[in-house]
């Protein structure tokens, strides 16, 4: 199947839940390129070669050596390359055609609400409409190099925002994401109903959506999730 | 009805992305019959991305008024047919409504009842058929009569007796030599007619395994003539099994190549993926085909039985291999909902299909089409449908509806992950 394998590129920095993480340090640890591509080379060196390769762990664009790393994922003959990503750097210059360019095919965007809500717990001012401008940006960089990109959503929930998980997940079904993990972790049972929203909200809008973290009584109300986790491993 | 000269208006509406041959065919029939001389016809061609209503607006601004509107129905334009025609009816009620199609014709005296809007239905070919309704219509005959129609006669339906289906494929008058071509750069051709294969899902046998052939002379000459249009770059065959015989395969490569060579490419050929060796790859490579489309549609037992289909997992894969290594792209494609298979059923599918890393994975969800066996055995084998067209699935006896809708998000979900990649 579709696997993809993780691979960390440094630490913090990503969008979070700024409320969530008051104390710990924002500035992100960026990991040493020749580290990461010792990394790439084992899994490119596998037989077979993995399907795909996932770079996260911080937000990539900030990464000062992210075309580098992507090319050595494509050197190692990786065909798929995937960002985890706030996507607010896409809107910038010629990132998105630059990161198309470079080999990359996919895109995980992490979102958790949609507009000022987003900004607010994120405490990014504009990082919603910079998500919309660059997700926007690079699926028309794509089609203007007849490139079949991929989009994906990830909604990191916690108590601050699981009411808004419909919100982000709308927002991304509307920005053409055609799955969507929704990272439950740090929900509460007394806040279930607001899962299932999310996961109905994707459901009527024609995205898969599935939860990583899940409750025993979420499998029954999506029943397709744990096969797709096992079939297109997307981590 | 008995005028001067007989009006005909023909009304093609495609879905976007497909177009039929259907009414090149019977324009091309009605031109040719010598007994229509008195005949006029005006094609009109639409799509469904437009109203249904702008339909008719086309047909009722002609002037002078077409005494008769046909159109082909198929089960995705057909809620567009029945609007357009129901507005036509009623702002011309003397116009006469003529439908053909699959959509129709295994369901004639039903449609009949249920839309008044329509008088005539042509069961099953049209090439002979139609012209002679119109011959009927033009000599103020009752078309009722004529084989292979349903018809309303005043407030009944009369069903004829059946026509049989053209024994020699050559006695239909071709649409290509001669006629204006397409001009987006693509065409479709078809070289015979009937399915070596009887899947419960599918009309295009129409219940029976005969094969009927073109003769290779009106082969090489349909060929010819759509190949040498200016500007022509893509053809799609809608044969069912275009390596229906290794050596019809290889004759078929001696007609194509000189055009291949030129830069023609053949697009979504439809082959039976098993029988594909590495030499049949070649002689696919050499009619210039770009990419092919084929199933397993199921990887489930159970649903491989009811639809009586043959599914061997190593010959498939090899099938797909041999074909990429001759830099020929693969459509694997996948049902959900045929009868029998469960969530697991169709995640293996996926599963299967992806694996074998094809080039493009397809999924679509049943849709129970009238004159298929499953239309016939709906509710014996737990089928849930809509009756209205293009009759798609609400459940079955082992996926909930729910679970249809989820499934077919996870296989929309896999299919653009896996297509989304740099390389072939």
């Amino acid at each position: 199947m579709i696997g993809y394998r993780r691979v960390l590129i440094g630490e913090g920095g990503t969008a979070r839940c700024s409320a969530c993480m008051r104390g710990s340090t924002a500035a992100p640890v960026f990991r040493p390129i020749d580290d990461i591509v010792r990394e790439v080379a084992l899994v490119g060196g596998e037989t077979p070669v993995p399907d795909g390769v996932l770079f996260t762990g911080c937000e990539p664009f900030s990464h000062p050596q992210l075309p580098g790393i992507v090319d050595a994922a494509r050197q190692m003959g990786i065909r798929r390359v995937c960002l985890r990503t706030d996507a607010g750097a896409l809107s910038k210059g010629d990132n998105a055609r630059g990161a198309l360019a470079a080999g990359v095919t996919h895109i995980d965007v992490v979102l958790l609400a949609d507009s000022e809500d987003h900004d607010r717990l994120t405490g990014i001012r504009g990082l919603a409409s910079a998500c919309v401008a660059g997700v926007r940006a690079f699926k028309e960089a794509a089609e203007a190099a007849g490139r079949r990109a991929a989009l994906t959503g990830r909604v990191p929930l916690c108590r601050h925002n699981v009411h808004l998980a419909a919100h982000a997940v709308a927002r991304l079904a509307a920005l053409g994401a055609v799955a969507v993990c929704i990272e439950t972790t740090h929900v509460r049972s007394v806040d279930l109903t607001h899962v299932y929203a999310a996961l109905d909200t994707a459901a009527v809008n024609g995205v898969h959506a599935w939860t990583d973290g899940s409750f025993e009584a979420l499998s029954r109300t999506s029943s397709i999730a744990p096969w797709y986790e096992a079939a297109v491993s997307h981590p | 009805m008995k005028t001067e000269v007989l009006k005909v208006a023909l009304v093609g509406v495609a879905t976007p992305g497909y177009r039929s041959l259907a009414l090149d065919y019977l324009e091309a029939a009605v031109a040719a019959d010598p007994r229509l001389a008195r005949v006029a016809t005006l094609r009109i061609d639409c799509d469904t991305s437009t109203d249904p209503w702008w339909t008719a607006y086309r047909v009722l601004g002609l002037d002078p008024a077409p005494d008769v509107v046909a159109m082909p129905v198929y089960c995705w334009t057909a809620r567009h047919v029945f609007e357009a025609a129901r507005v036509v009816k009623e702002a011309a009620p003397d116009t006469m409504v003529v439908l053909g199609g699959p959509e129709v014709g295994p369901v004639a005296a039903d449609v009949l009842a249920r839309h008044p809007e329509v008088d005539v239905v042509v069961r099953g070919e049209g090439e002979f058929t139609f012209p002679d309704v119109l011959c009927s219509l033009s000599r103020g005959g009752d078309v009722s009569s004529v084989p292979g129609v349903a018809a309303r006669v005043a407030d009944r339906v009369v069903v004829a007796g059946p026509r049989p289906d053209c024994a020699n494929l050559d006695d239909i008058p071709s649409p290509f030599p001669g006629r204006a071509h397409p001009t987006d750069g693509s065409a479709y051709l078809e070289t015979y007619r009937g399915c070596p294969h009887r899947c419960a899902y599918c009309f295009e046998g129409k219940g029976s395994t005969r094969i009927r052939s073109y003769s290779w002379e009106r082969i090489a000459a349909d060929i010819e003539a759509v190949a040498s249009t200016p500007g022509m770059t893509s053809v799609s065959f809608i044969d069912p099994v275009f390596n229906l015989t290794p050596e019809r395969l290889a004759r078929m490569a001696e007609i194509l190549e000189p055009h291949a060579r030129r830069g023609l490419r053949l697009h979504t050929i439809e082959v039976d993926i098993e029988r594909v060796d590495a030499a049949q790859a070649m002689l696919l490579a050499r009619c210039g085909v770009a990419s092919v489309e084929t199933g397993p549609q199921t990887v489930g037992r159970r649903a491989l039985t009811a639809c009586g289909r043959a599914f061997d997992r190593e010959r498939f894969a090899a099938g797909v291999k041999a074909c990429r290594e001759a830099g020929i792209t693969v459509e694997c494609d996948l049902i959900v909902g045929l009868p029998g298979d469960t969530i697991d059923d169709v995640v293996a599918g996926i599963e299967y299909a992806i694996g074998l890393d094809p080039g493009i994975v397809q999924l679509s969800t049943l849709h129970v089409l009238p004159g298929t066996e499953l239309w016939e055995r709906a509710d014996e084998l737990g089928l849930r449908f809509d009756p209205e067209p293009p009759h798609e699935l609400i459940a079955t006896r082992d996926i909930s509806f729910g679970d249809l809708r989820r499934l077919e998000e996870l296989g929309r979900a896999a299919a653009s992950v896996y297509r989304a990649r740099v390389g072939p």
